[in-house]
């Protein structure tokens, strides 16, 4: 146990103490964040508005925009909470490739630690910053969009969002550890890094609603998890701003809004529900881990 | 149980191993190596680039299961007792593995407390390393701040940080300047006689490996010659005898020579001769007293060992 603390704390040292690698593990909220203030922010808040223009009735223009930029900020927060659980899980387990590459893994190896105690380590340091940047990005978003006249989530929703953080972290991070035990070199998992950072915008549908994308991607991308991960996310984020905004406008309007943003995912004909991807993203991490369990055990006997 | 004669005779030896090999598919990193190290000696473990060290290394490290043979370290067998051989024996690898972002204090704290779980012991711990090894005024920088030889202090601080029974360098001193390679050196040494420690080193510097208690020489997987160092020197080292010759005397001089059957060759002002021994210089030179004018006795050194039996 107390080795596991010692190395958990050294791994996390290790990649804070690096000033470059954390701020390139955010990188693709950066580009998030620069491609909603830019250029997709304003379109996403068009299309609310023209939407409420058209069937909601006689209302208040100047109230339907702020509601639609406060909505757009929590999607797009949304976006960038499981983003970030993607790109900073992967940033630290490239602290375990290093170590392989560097050949530190080997005085690791010869102290009398279990190989699995050394993998868990890893584990535990990326979903333990993974979680850290995350949750400060949530409480700088929530300072921003509160400090410009968003409504604040209440406390419920504040845990819900705290709960899916944490599972997206812990999926992901196992994941990668995964992704990692196939690759030798630094260079090499840079380069899945970029790869990575570059699609995650795509895959989870944050770059373009899931309205924008082809129907053939967009069928593909529901057998991911990353999109569910940001859907249940983004539910969580918008609820309260959806109810907001979206007043005296009939149910099935808001549904289908729902699924142009991919707030609500259909597989088939039915919407699915939270428990089924609740359950999805779970079964995905589960899956990787006893993978990552028979590898890993593989590696030790062929190394050795 | 019946105890086999390997477990016996085991009580002063620290190291023991039998038959050792490690194949991979094709090649033959380690072909059936057996040999001893004592209790508290310094063993030096030499060969060319690629003769099969680091293979043998870790494999008594534990990091790497041998092919076929066994080794008993500090009594213990190797592959069925590994955890609790890990426990003691410290490795100083070629390469640093230490953080360049952490201090040395966190980084050594970090290595040792994977061994010692007592934070009280832990701290005692790291005094008396850095006492030995002279760290106390770089505790505080970070690793990847300090110097080569720092580091390479550093590295074998790490471990020492549970005190092994032994500790094993794998050419610690590769890379640094003269100096620094003097007082790693020192270093060495020191915790071996002043420690007991037993220390296993593989070099390349041969004056570094003349001072161990024995030596084995690997090439091409195989350990071809094990001995003392003045024993391997008595074997393979020839001592050079220069004559001087007297103005005209030289004719003279290289016709006894050749009477005697000696190997020699003539350089511009002397003339060279292949000794067996240091001794067989004094009739020699009792014989050609009156035709020279002086003469230089050279005895082989550790480098002529090493080309001789790796170049065979």
């Amino acid at each position: 146990m107390n080795q596991y603390i010692n190395l958990t704390k050294r791994n996390c040292k290790v990649f804070l103490r690096d000033r470059g690698a954390v701020f390139f593990s955010l990188l693709a909220m950066l580009i998030v964040l620069m491609l909603m203030g830019i250029f997709l922010g304003n379109m996403n808040e068009e299309s609310i508005v023209n939407l409420l223009k058209e069937y909601g009735g006689v209302r208040d223009a100047l109230a339907d925009e702020e509601n639609a930029k406060h909505l757009v900020q929590y999607w797009t927060l949304a976006g960038i909470l499981v983003v970030n659980a993607v790109t900073v899980t992967l940033t630290v387990t490239g602290n375990m490739v290093t170590d392989l590459h560097e050949g530190k893994l080997a005085s690791l190896y010869s102290a009398p630690v279990s190989r699995s105690v050394i993998a868990l380590a890893y584990i535990t340091a990326s979903v333990f910053i993974g979680t850290l940047m995350c949750v400060l990005t949530l409480g700088i978003a929530l300072f921003y969009i509160v400090a410009t006249g968003g409504q604040m989530l209440g406390y419920e929703m504040l845990a819900k969002i705290l709960l899916l953080i944490v599972l997206n972290v812990c999926i992901f991070a196992v994941i990668m550890y995964l992704a990692a035990l196939f690759v030798k070199s630094t260079s090499a998992w840079n380069g899945i890094g970029t790869v990575v950072g570059t699609l995650v915008g795509f895959v989870g549908a944050i770059y373009l609603p899931m309205g924008n994308l082809p129907e053939g991607v967009a069928a593909v991308l529901k057998y991911i998890p990353i999109l569910h991960g940001t859907a249940l996310m983004r539910s969580a984020c918008c609820e309260a701003a959806l109810d907001h905004t979206f007043t005296n406008v009939p149910a099935e309007l808001i549904a289908e809004y729902k699924e142009y943003m991919g707030i609500q995912i259909k597989m088939g004909e039915e919407l699915v529900s939270e428990t089924f991807q609740v359950l999805f993203l779970a079964g995905c991490g589960i899956i990787a881990l006893i993978v990552l369990m028979a590898v890993q055990k593989k590696r030790n006997i062929s190394d050795r | 149980m019946i105890k086999t004669e390997m477990e016996i005779r085991k009580v002063s030896e620290m190291i023991t191993v039998e038959h050792l090999k490690k194949y991979y598919r094709e090649v033959r990193a380690v072909d059936d190596i057996s040999f001893t190290v004592e209790k508290g000696e310094l063993f030096g473990f030499l060969g060319v680039n690629g003769a099969g060290k680091s293979t043998t290394i870790n494999m008594l490290c534990t990091l790497l299961k041998p092919t076929e043979g066994r080794a008993l370290i500090n009594g213990m067998e190797l592959g069925k007792e590994d955890d609790e051989i890990k426990k003691h024996i410290g490795i100083v690898y070629q390469n640093n593995c230490l953080d360049h972002l952490l201090t040395v204090q966190e980084n050594l704290l970090i290595r040792g407390g994977l061994y010692e779980k007592d934070k009280e012991n832990l701290r005692h711990n790291l005094t008396r390393v850095t006492e030995i090894l002279n760290l106390t005024d770089v505790l505080k920088r970070p690793f990847g701040k300090l110097s080569g030889g720092q580091k390479r202090r550093c590295e074998i601080a790490r471990a020492l940080m549970h005190t092994p029974d032994i500790l094993f360098l794998d050419e610690p001193t590769t890379g640094l300047d003269p100096a620094t390679r003097k007082n790693v050196w020192e270093t060495v040494s020191k915790l071996q006689k002043e420690m007991g420690m037993t220390v296993f080193l593989t070099t390349h510097y041969m004056e570094e490996a003349a001072a161990a208690d024995h030596i084995g020489i690997m090439d091409h997987g195989h350990l071809v010659e094990y001995g003392t160092p003045f024993s391997l020197k008595e074997t393979y080292a020839k001592d050079k005898l220069y004559l001087i010759p007297k103005a005209e005397q030289r004719e003279d001089i290289v016709m006894e020579l050749r009477k005697n059957n000696l190997e020699y060759s003539v350089l511009e002002e002397r003339i060279f001769v292949k000794l067996d021994s240091t001794l067989s210089a004094m009739p020699l030179l009792t014989k050609l007293e009156d035709r020279i004018q002086g003469f230089e006795v050279i005895q082989g050194t550790m480098d002529d060992v090493f080309l001789s039996v790796t170049e065979q």
